[in-house]
């Protein structure tokens, strides 16, 4: 049982937050937005990195990954409409399915969290109460041998 | 009229449950789907884990199937459980255990993950290759968290590839077939991705359930007697309290108080004991006349100790035979 936790991997340790690689993936994503779309005006694969981050985001803080969304979807608006002059359906688009995919991860990781969050908590309820349980059944044996012996003398 | 009142009820139903309107949506496509795909499947779907045919007399599906092979030996009771598993409940629903449940349903979260697959790739034959509609198959992908399934989002994430590829060639074209192609090989990219870390959540979520089934078991396979005590009321009681007092398995003694249980000599010296248990002492009682509702009471030794039981404090109770009355 405790090997589990022992044996995790360097993937397994991914489902836990990491703030400093949330915060370079968010920095990397602002510099994909200013570098490949407002500096060169390719408008378009890149912005497929973002719903990487949208999903990190969902795995590691739930319906927070909104936030993200929202950063990303608006700062991808604006910078459309800087370049172009005018609010573009398809950048508007965009947005709207980053949040939608955001709601969704968020909603679905965090229901699942709260069932992991109950397992681990009743793990740990059994887990000590198994250790309880041997120092009483150490205890147990001694009681029942005491007592023959008791009623022997 | 008839769409006012359905509309009414979908507002209702949001107001009951405080649902989101997704879980709505997603609730009434699987109930107008379910019973075709029911008459399809026939059975319960249970991908990842092998399908065990209903035991005879024993509930079908969604349960652990307990066989008992019991021995006896001189001073008390030991019981070998087989325990196959099914599905992923945590506990048989008769069960004195009361593991933890997920609200999970493979054949319907099969469905809908086929129906949103469906459904997003209409959308995305029937907009523009520019138009990123694809992007909604990380709805697909993520509903595998619920499916017992551990490859799921693999599998989910193939078909989803499957299905770009061919929309790639059924949209419309409103730009260059070269940066749309990159665009969706670059999406691939990120479902795998995002496959990868959901199979890896799951993982982590699978082996948090086994270690607490493991606990359970070793509580449930325990030849003494366990029980947790807490505010008068059983919380927790083993195979072996039950086999203790000849109980009927499904009937349960959680939530009746182990002092009416006990003869009323002897309740002031237990109840003490569960007190100073309560306190942070170990106790111990010898010779406790239980009362049995059916036949002989029974006499048994038992040892008290403070336990943390659903996040309250609560007592720990060991019995164990120490001769018939």
């Amino acid at each position: 049982m405790e090997q589990n936790e022992a044996g995790a991997s360097f993937w397994q340790s991914f489902n836990r937050p990491h703030p400093v690689v949330f915060a370079l993936l968010v920095f990397l994503g602002l510099d994909l937005e200013f570098v490949v779309h407002y500096y060169y005006g390719i408008t378009v694969v890149y912005t497929q990195f973002f719903y990487l981050i949208i999903v990190v985001a969902g795995l590691w803080y739930g319906k927070k990954a909104l936030w993200v969304a929202l950063l990303f979807g608006s700062l991808h608006v604006t910078v459309t409409y800087i370049l172009t002059g005018f609010l573009s359906p398809d950048a508007l688009m965009r947005a709207v399915v980053m949040l939608t995919v955001a709601y969704v991860v968020g909603t679905i990781v965090e229901q699942m969290q709260e069932y992991y969050d109950q397992v681990t908590e009743k793990n740990r309820e059994l887990s000590e109460a198994n250790r309880k349980m041997q120092a009483l059944n150490a205890q147990l044996a001694e009681l029942g041998e005491s007592v023959p012996a008791a009623e022997r003398k | 009229m008839r769409s006012s009142r359905s509309l009414g009820n979908l507002f209702r139903l949001r107001k009951e449950n405080k649902s989101s309107s997704f879980r709505i949506c997603a609730r009434l496509l699987v109930r107008v789907l379910s019973p075709f795909l029911q008459w399809i499947c026939m059975y319960p779907c249970s991908w990842g884990y092998p399908a065990i045919p209903p035991s005879p007399g024993s509930p079908a599906g969604n349960t652990f199937h307990i066989e008992q092979f019991s021995r006896t030996e001189p001073r008390h009771t030991v019981y070998l459980y087989s325990i196959r598993k099914n599905t992923r409940h945590m506990s048989a629903p008769g069960s004195v255990t009361g593991g933890i449940r997920i609200r999970e349903n493979n054949l319907r979260i099969s469905v809908l993950i086929i129906v949103s697959l469906m459904i997003v790739f209409v959308v995305d034959i029937n907009t523009p290759l520019g138009l990123s509609a694809w992007i909604l198959y990380f709805i697909p992908l993520f509903l595998t968290l619920y499916l017992g399934m551990r490859n799921g989002p693999f599998f989910v994430t193939g078909i989803s590839i499957l299905l770009i590829t061919a929309s790639y060639f059924l949209s419309p074209q409103d730009m260059s077939p070269f940066y749309a192609f990159l665009n969706r090989l670059f999406f691939s990219c990120m479902l795998i991705a995002s496959a990868s870390l959901i199979w890896n959540y799951k993982l982590s979520g699978e082996n948090l359930q086994s270690s607490e089934k493991n606990y359970r078991i070793l509580t449930e396979w325990s030849p003494d007697a366990v029980l947790v005590y807490r505010d008068g009321a059983i919380r927790y009681a083993n195979r072996a309290f039950l086999r203790l007092f000849d109980a009927d398995p499904a009937g349960t003694p959680v939530g009746r108080d182990i002092l009416d249980m006990i003869q009323p000599e002897q309740k002031e010296l237990v109840r003490e004991r569960i007190r100073q248990a309560t306190l942070g002492a170990q106790g111990e009682v010898d010779d406790v006349r239980l009362l049995r509702s059916a036949g002989r009471d029974v006499r048994v030794d038992m040892v008290f100790r403070e336990v943390c039981w659903d996040n309250c404090l609560g007592v720990l109770i060991l019995a164990r035979i120490s001769g018939s009355a």
